[in-house]
């Protein structure tokens, strides 16, 4: 267990900065998620603390060492890489004993160990087996079991669940959350699953562009987002905006208002303080629907009770809780 | 419409078996069989089938030196353009190299030209010093590598290509070195495909003429093709030199059966996922 320190953190590809002078600190045992759009910068990141890519500048610190010139193998660090990477031409149990012998551990720990991580992960009867005949979600728990039995300070999990189908994603997402429970390890997590970053992690780290827009807790981050790029980015369906002018918090400044579909409510005769719309679609996911109402061309979604159903084509008015309403900066997008 | 697909079938049939057949029929002769004196014509099928020319060339020991001289000239054009092929290959595959195209047609150059034209200066190149104090099968081996290690790295860099960087990186994470990495990880992986280049090496060099003979006329070691050759200029009796083509043919037929299923799994290796 460890703490993993990054410093003005910036990696260039020729001319292209994929990781843009960021700074974050993972405390100890701590579960941190980087989240953000394809090609933001996250996976770079997660290698750069890996030492599969050298940083073009600033320092990665585990446990207050410097490890930028430090080889994968020397950095007490544990991947697993969302393809799984798991050995073609080796079993199960030669897969988790890979990184064990080649710390030239004793055989009895190295049985044990292998022993510890099939039973942990639910492998028994599996180990003989060569990774083309298990299913998706074993070879994903082979190959964070490969990981694990390395004891890493810091295990680095780069999109682990993304080529697993929809239910079992779902699963292995709550299987990875009592795992780490468990162990306590360190974790950074990459994923482009907003869903995923918030049931799992203590902390999220929002990137976009090589730049880390906002960490906090999955709360923080819902509740007060730092800018319009994390409001929208975080939540599903996403905060409905509005452009608005002459707020009272901020003169003579263009403001984007935003508001999360379940902080309307609805109403079908005409309300005071309520925006005219006209009611269009519902999106039906059992628990909850969303309504999208026209605003003058703008669809604003809305939560609607669950056995609520509100036809095609009605006028509605639709009342904001003003205390849940986001103010951003439209220039910049930051929150005011 | 059949009747015509027919024909057309067998018309083909004919010429790729009639040579294959009378090379059989020859080798299996009996003298009188071939040696007509235009008294009557040859027939079909020998009137005494016989063995006795495989007899002949078991107890020749030219015949049986030369089959070795060929062996292992293959064993060294495959020795040779692996360990060159392999690690250029993998370069190829994994690193950005500025000109990548300019180097990959100098490495076929020496195939754009008719054999007979490329041979002279690389005969010329290997027969002075200091390759010429080579063993004539080396000094073979390396022209045949020429030939061949072009091919070898097209399909050993296919076969690199195919094998995902996530199994080096994962590793490397593990605790690999680059060469344990490479002898662990990426060689038990590529081995179905460079198996497919080094068969394809073995053939090229088996079957290869022009390189082998300019550079071992002089002496007295050489490979089959060239055996044939000198045999043929003696004018011996067509007995005889179909059952050398025919026992240079066989390894080749028998290995392509055993082999070819291998070989095509190994020219199209993407299978590693």
């Amino acid at each position: 267990m460890a703490e993993v320190r990054l410093k003005n953190l910036t990696k260039k590809f020729k001319d292209v900065v994929a990781v843009d002078n960021i700074t974050l600190g993972i405390e100890d045992g701590e579960f941190l998620t980087l989240v953000g759009p394809s090609g933001c910068g996250k996976s770079t990141t997660l290698k750069a603390v890996a030492g599969l890519e050298n940083p073009s500048a600033g320092d990665i610190l585990i446990d207050g060492q410097r490890v930028n010139d430090l080889p994968p193998q020397k950095r007490h660090i544990s991947m697993v890489f969302q393809s799984y990477a798991l050995f073609p031409h080796m079993s199960v149990e030669s897969n988790l004993a890979f990184g064990l012998k080649l710390r030239k551990k004793s055989l009895k720990e190295k049985t044990d160990k292998v022993r510890w991580a099939i039973e942990l992960l639910g492998l028994s009867g599996f180990e003989k087996r060569l990774p083309k005949e298990l299913s998706g979600g074993q070879r994903q728990r082979v190959a964070l079991g490969r990981a694990l039995v390395l004891e890493p300070k810091v295990l680095l999990l780069d999109e682990p669940l993304s080529n697993l189908d929809a239910k079992l994603r779902l699963r292995m997402r709550t299987e990875l959350k009592r795992l780490h429970k468990k162990i306590k390890t360190t974790i950074i997590y990459v994923t482009h699953d907003q869903a995923e970053a918030m049931t799992l992690s203590d902390r999220l780290a929002v990137m976009k562009d090589g730049k880390i827009l906002q960490v906090g807790t999955p709360e923080e981050i819902y509740q007060k987002p730092a800018d319009i790029f994390c409001a929208g980015f975080i939540g599903s369906p996403p905060m409905n905006f509005v452009s608005g002018e002459r707020v009272p918090q901020v003169k003579d400044k263009k403001v984007m208002v935003g508001i999360r579909p379940e902080d309307l409510s609805i109403s079908l005769t005409e309300t005071k303080d309520g925006i005219f719309g006209k009611s269009s679609v519902t999106e039906t996911l059992g628990s909850d629907n969303y309504l999208y109402v026209d605003i003058s061309d703008l669809l604003i979604s809305v939560r609607l009770k669950p056995e609520e159903r509100i036809p095609e084509d009605e006028p509605a008015w639709l009342v904001a809780r003003k205390e849940k309403l986001h103010l951003f900066d439209e220039s910049t997008g930051r929150r005011v | 419409m059949k009747v015509l697909k027919f024909v057309l079938i067998g018309v083909v049939l004919f010429f790729i078996i009639f040579p294959l057949f009378m090379m059989t029929k020859y080798s299996i002769s009996d003298r009188e069989s071939i040696v007509t004196g235009g008294e009557y014509p040859e027939p079909f099928f020998p009137f005494k089938p016989t063995l006795e020319m495989f007899g002949v060339l078991w107890s020749r020991s030219d015949f049986m030196k030369a089959g070795l001289t060929s062996l292992w000239v293959g064993l060294f054009a495959v020795a040779f353009s692996l360990l060159l092929g392999a690690p250029t290959a993998y370069a190829l595959a994994r690193f950005k190299i500025p000109g990548v195209a300019i180097l990959l047609f100098f490495l076929l150059s020496v195939r754009l030209f008719p054999d007979i034209s490329a041979v002279i200066p690389v005969a010329e190149l290997l027969l002075s010093r200091p390759f010429s104090l080579l063993p004539p099968e080396v000094l073979v081996g390396l022209a045949h590598t020429l030939l061949a290690l072009p091919y070898t790295v097209y399909i050993a860099k296919g076969v690199f290509e195919s094998i995902p960087k996530d199994l080096e990186e994962q590793a490397f994470v593990l605790g690999a070195s680059k060469s344990r990495t490479f002898f662990k990880i990426l060689t038990p992986l590529a081995l179905p495909g460079l198996g497919a280049a080094a068969i394809y090496t073995f053939f090229l060099s088996w079957n290869e003429f022009i390189f082998a003979y300019f550079l071992t006329f002089q002496g007295t070691e050489t490979t089959l093709p060239v055996y044939l050759l000198r045999i043929l200029s003696w004018s011996p009796q067509k007995n005889f030199i179909s059952t050398i083509s025919l026992l240079i043919c066989i390894p080749v037929i028998i290995f392509t059966f055993l082999v070819q299923r291998y070989m095509r799994e190994g020219l199209t290796a993407g299978a590693v996922k």
